[in-house]
């Protein structure tokens, strides 16, 4: 395996592990699949329609998020929204983020970012 | 609803337990919907069915545990428990199609059905192995590792699987050759007079040693059972392999003593030419040389295993 694809690798591995957190920041308002897909990639964060849609769904059976169908419109949507266990849930890994960045930052303190 | 859109959901909810389609598929529905512009050509909805990706892989996605029908962390476990247990049981039954076969008639018919058993057998046991680690897996069972479970380093003299298994596979394979053969009267040793064939041992001192022959099968197996079970000498390992020994060399050497062993035609044959008190002479020499040979096998083998024995326990303590 080349050094390109090893670090290709890793950063897949990193990038996981922050989806959720990055999901459950991302939803403020009522949102549906796509719109949600459409503000992360304006916010920078890279994930693929297929990787969101079925989190959203894995998050909603957890209880961490609530959805609910309008049907008002020509086109129904589902629009999910934090549960009172997500909120409580994000901010606990929000603050678990937090710890972890400091401590890794304090690890490669010494490295500029190039 | 486009036709190609509803044949990518219906390929993705198809993979899906069946009280999440209805769901999925509505979600489906909407987000690919949204994804498209208003009146999307044929290749919009070509281009946002890609960005989707693989149908097998979104339902994977979407799939809440993975499937698989044994775990990575008893597949190792599985392989070597399905390995060790077909091939045994696949020798065994190969033995034990011949033998049934063995009034069949033509050796190819006997050596037929030996490997379609064993064949049979393989498959049956691999099968069972099977069910019975996905069983395991579906209940649930988890085995606690406890640090007391670890394995002793392998400080004694160890045995290889591989020769255990050979063992094993000898130890029924040539009992039941040699009692095939006994039974299709298919003799060891044939001597030409003429047109007339002689044997030398005769056939019902063959027929008489066929329990005995099973016997030393049966034996054998355990013998090779425990060593592939144990792995290494021990003490009760030592005195099994003394007994196997010492009970194969006594049957034979016992075998090598009945008066009826050389057939009537042979001796017959052979004192019209050396004489007849001259044979019994050269058959009783004979069987004294092959019983103190076999005695020789028999003490150098329980020699080897009380070594072996002595140098494991010695390491272990």
């Amino acid at each position: 395996m080349s050094e390109d694809e090893l670090l290709q690798g890793m950063i897949v591995d990193l990038r996981r592990g922050t989806l959720v957190l990055a999901v459950l920041s991302s939803i403020n308002q009522p949102e549906y699949g796509y719109s949600l897909l459409q503000d992360m990639e304006k916010q920078g964060i890279r994930i693929e329609a297929n990787t969101l849609y079925p989190l959203l769904r894995r998050l909603e059976s957890q209880g961490l998020l609530q959805s609910q169908w309008d049907t008002a419109e020509s086109r129904p949507r589902k629009y999910y929204t934090l549960s009172d266990r997500g909120r409580r849930l994000h901010a606990q890994l929000r603050d678990e983020w937090r710890r972890m960045t400091y401590e890794m930052e304090n690890l490669l303190g010494k490295d500029e970012l190039k | 609803m486009n036709e190609m859109i509803e044949r990518y959901i219906y390929d993705v909810t198809r993979r899906l337990p069946e009280n999440e389609r209805g769901e999925i598929k509505r979600e489906l529905e909407a987000s690919i919907t949204d994804m498209l512009p208003d009146n999307p050509s044929k290749q919009d909805i070509i281009d946002v069915l890609t960005k989707l990706g693989a149908p097998r892989i979104l339902a994977e996605r979407y799939r809440q545990k993975p499937q698989y029908l044994i775990s990575p962390a008893m597949f190792d476990n599985y392989i070597s428990v399905l390995k060790t247990v077909t091939a045994i049981v696949a020798v065994i039954c190969g033995c034990l199609g011949a033998v049934l076969a063995l009034s069949a008639g033509s050796i190819a018919k006997v050596i037929a059905s030996g490997i379609a058993m064993a064949f049979e057998g393989a498959l049956q046991t691999a099968l069972w192995i099977t069910i019975g680690f996905v069983i395991a897996e579906k209940c649930g069972y988890k085995q606690e590792w406890k640090p007391e479970d670890l394995p002793q380093l392998p400080t004694g003299i160890k045995i290889s699987r591989s020769s255990s298994i050979a063992g094993m596979i000898m130890s029924v394979f040539l009992p039941v050759l040699f009692i095939a053969m006994i039974i299709r009267e298919e003799s060891f040793f044939i001597f030409v007079r003429g047109a007339d064939i002689i044997t030398p041992i005769s056939q019902t001192a063959l027929e008489r040693f066929i329990p005995y022959l099973v016997i030393l099968g049966v034996l054998g197996l355990v013998v090779n059972s425990f060593r592939l079970y144990w792995a290494k000498w021990n003490v009760q390992l030592c005195v099994i392999n003394a007994i196997y020994n010492v009970v194969w060399a006594g049957v034979v050497i016992y075998a090598l003593n009945w008066p009826d062993l050389i057939s009537t035609e042979f001796l017959e044959y052979m004192a019209a030419i050396a004489g007849e008190a001259d044979i019994l002479r050269y058959i009783g020499t004979g069987a004294l040389t092959i019983s103190v040979v076999i005695i020789v096998i028999a003490a150098i083998e329980i020699s080897t295993g009380i070594r072996n024995t002595w140098k494991s326990v010695r390491k272990t303590t």
